[in-house]
């Protein structure tokens, strides 16, 4: 059984404590107590005909609205599984200028002067040489100690690629990566070919 | 007693508008759908950097049968970096019908959206449970790459392959018929439901566009907006679209190397791949995979055979893939003297058995894919509204042509997986006034930018932008369309005004790596 089989099998034993049918069940006794109890609301009213005269027009808005409001489970805030992006030592502008000497840098076309900016969100910001097109925005870096993760141009030159892994050192104003595993030759260039200098 | 007359009155009141107003995905009030969080799978926790978390939707296979089996569906949430950010979130479901979501190159959609961003593998596929792959035509690999595209036994292999891939799911217990277009909206809409979204915005690349198409149809009234990139339309079977796209393709790329230095090393870019398909036919030629996927899956080299429908399917695939574009014209020229370049080669030699010219050549490249998915779509949801006489017509009696699209495999296949025709509607234009953009490749043969413009048309606020010099998904290839998507992105409702980047977009021919 592969590794990814059995987390997958571990995550789904602890994801439901209630057995599946009995939140089946447990639903549906629910779902009709708050029926009843809003039949018995409106039958309590002195409004009755009214209600009745007025669903041909607005009632199937309403039913639908009070259906809508009981089927909705409460609002969840996604929880962070990964690592807190971002770390404030390397936040910061830095530059560096790329050769032609690499044949990965020359076939995308990154000769030139670059641009990179961490920002504390772990948000990576990227201004890169004018006959580069590829997407520049929206994506991150994670950091860990001395580890750096990103993703930068996951979308593009490093498509299909999974993020790259690098150490990295600030010093003064010097920032420097070595490549730890890095799948896309492009991205390995880019941050290996400094020193980025900050601005 | 009177009081009970009135509550059974009241009661059955109710009845009667519940059953008229329905349920928006149309579940039984038997059940109701629900989205449980769980650790994410450990290949989506490796590539996915910003904030996030996973979950599965477990919703009813088939909500005409509220008492039927229930699968999950799986869904990965994506925070945006921006701490304070539009409380209307983005749906996205990538990739095309039968593939898992585009988990890492989705991520981004989150930051660049400033919105949480939820990311849906399809029922059927990826992580979903169950997942309706078949090994059993995955098997036929090799048999049809050492075979030629007019070869009918592999076809009649085929076809058995897939009758086996039916029989082993249906005897699981899977309700094949369910994994369709119709179903696999309203789970979109079930997400949204368990929630608890009032409203969100609609993102879709490649051909699982007709998945949104249909939640725009069906629940038009929670959604902001719709971008789609490289999409397919409900209104076109595949089977159809598949030989418009291709002559389209084919007419740009001939427009495209009408201009010096393509046009003297190739004059005539159509006439010369007909030669090409020609002299195939007549002469097939072959060559020997050493390390391609095939070969080193079956731990040995091969022969790869190819002839003029085999070109013609990489002519197809080669014009949805932007990094093959450039090569085209000089492959093409290539085969027409008998040869088979290293760019072809490379497609033949790992592809899965009949999909690059048939489903968009990006998918061809990986090995998660659910062909049960794509068979119940397109036998469902499209071949049961093909025009077999326009199909036939515009074959033009080319004899590559007929191998590949008029003897298309799939139309048997669809023969042995036996799944009802969808109700009539699943085959008609989408309307509404939903602000629509509509993202299309310049070469792109899955979906020509005439075909969208034609969708569009039907839509009351569509725009729809192409992009110079590209294929098949469009978003994920270069700066410009992502920046245009997302400028419109917070003004929908008018048309994408910062498209100045594609003035500076073209296609640049060359020769290497194709010449040999």
């Amino acid at each position: 059984m592969s590794i990814d089989r059995r987390l997958r099998e571990g995550f789904e034993r602890s994801a439901p404590a209630i057995d599946p049918k009995d939140r089946v069940a447990l639903e549906r006794v629910t779902a009709r107590a708050r029926r009843h109890v809003m039949v018995r609301r409106v039958t309590s009213t002195v409004m009755v005909a009214l209600v009745l005269g007025g669903a041909a027009l607005g009632g199937p808005r309403i039913l639908d609205a009070l259906r809508e409001d009981r089927q909705l489970e409460p609002v969840q805030e996604p929880t962070p599984s990964a690592p807190i992006p971002g770390d404030a030592t390397i936040a910061g502008t830095y530059t560096a200028t790329l050769g032609n000497e690499d044949p990965a840098i020359r076939g995308n076309q990154m000769v030139g002067k670059w641009t990179i900016t961490f920002r504390s969100n772990g948000v990576l910001e990227v201004s890169s040489p004018e006959p580069f097109e590829e997407s520049r925005s929206g994506y991150s870096f994670e950091v860990s100690g001395s580890q750096f993760r990103t993703d930068l141009f996951r979308t593009d030159v490093c498509n299909d690629k999974l993020p790259g892994r690098y150490r990295w050192q600030r010093s003064g104003n010097r920032l420097t990566f070595e490549v730890v595993d890095e799948p896309c030759p492009a991205r390995a260039t880019l941050f290996a070919s400094g020193p980025w200098q900050i601005t | 007693m009177q009081g009970k007359s009135w509550l059974g009155g009241l009661g059955a009141v109710a009845l009667i508008l519940s059953s008229c107003t329905g349920t928006g995905s149309g579940e039984d009030e038997a059940f109701r759908p629900r989205f449980v969080e769980v650790a994410c799978p450990s290949d989506v926790e490796i590539q996915v950097l910003p904030k996030h978390s996973c979950g599965y939707l477990t919703v009813l296979e088939d909500r005409a049968k509220p008492e039927g089996r229930t699968i999950r569906v799986f869904v990965l949430t994506v925070l945006p970096p921006q701490e304070e950010h539009p409380e209307d979130p983005v749906f996205t479901i990538g990739g095309n019908i039968g593939e898992a979501a585009e988990i890492g190159g989705s991520t981004p959609v989150a930051a660049r959206l400033h919105r949480v961003a939820y990311v849906m593998d399809p029922r059927g596929t990826g992580h979903s449970h169950p997942k309706l792959a078949c090994p059993e035509v995955d098997a036929l690999d090799d048999e049809v790459a050492t075979s030629l595209a007019s070869d009918d036994d592999v076809r009649e292999e085929f076809a058995a392959a897939v009758k086996a891939c039916h029989d082993r799911l249906t005897s699981q217990g899977v309700d094949i018929a369910a994994y369709d277009v119709e179903q696999a909206a309203a789970d979109v809409e079930d997400l949204r439901r368990s929630l608890g979204i009032q409203t969100w915005s609609l993102g879709s690349l490649g051909t699982q566009s007709r998945i949104l198409l249909e939640v725009m149809r069906s629940f038009p009234e929670h959604v902001r907006a719709v971008y789609m990139d490289s999409p397919e339309f409900p209104q076109l079977p595949d089977p159809e679209a598949a030989v418009i796209g291709t002559h389209w393709g084919l007419v740009q790329l001939a427009d495209a190397c009408a201009s010096v230095p393509c046009r003297r090393a190739i004059p005539h870019v159509t006439r010369a791949l007909s030669r090409a398909t020609s002299r195939l036919n007549a002469q097939p030629t072959t060559f020997v995979s050493k390390d391609g996927a095939i070969a080193s899956r079956i731990g040995r080299s091969l022969k790869v055979r190819v002839d003029g429908g085999k070109l013609l399917r990489v002519v197809r695939s080669s014009l949805g893939l932007t990094q093959f574009i450039p090569l085209l014209p000089s492959m093409i020229a290539a085969a027409a003297e008998g040869k088979i370049t290293a760019p072809a080669r490379e497609i033949l030699e790992n592809d899965p058995a009949f999909c690059s010219g048939y489903r968009p050549g990006e998918g061809c490249s990986g090995p998660d894919f659910s062909l049960g998915v794509y068979l119940t779509v397109l036998c469902r949801d499209q071949l049961p509204f093909l025009d077999r006489s326009a199909l036939a017509d515009s074959l033009r009696g080319d004899a590559a042509y007929q191998t590949v699209f008029g003897s298309n495999p799939y139309l048997d296949a669809c023969t042995v997986w036996d799944v009802p025709a969808a109700d009539p509607v699943m085959g008609e234009p989408v309307t509404g006034d939903i602000p629509v953009l509509i993202f299309t490749g310049q070469f792109d043969p899955h979906s020509p930018t005439p075909v969208a413009e034609e969708a569009a048309n039907k839509l009351a606020r569509a725009y729809v932008v192409e992009i110079p010099g590209q294929g098949h998904n469009v978003l994920g290839t270069g700066d410009c369309g992502v920046s245009i998507r997302n400028a419109w992105f917070d003004h929908p409702e008018s048309p994408p005004e910062t498209t100045s980047c594609l003035d500076s977009l073209s296609v640049r021919f060359t020769s290497k790596g194709g010449m040999e």
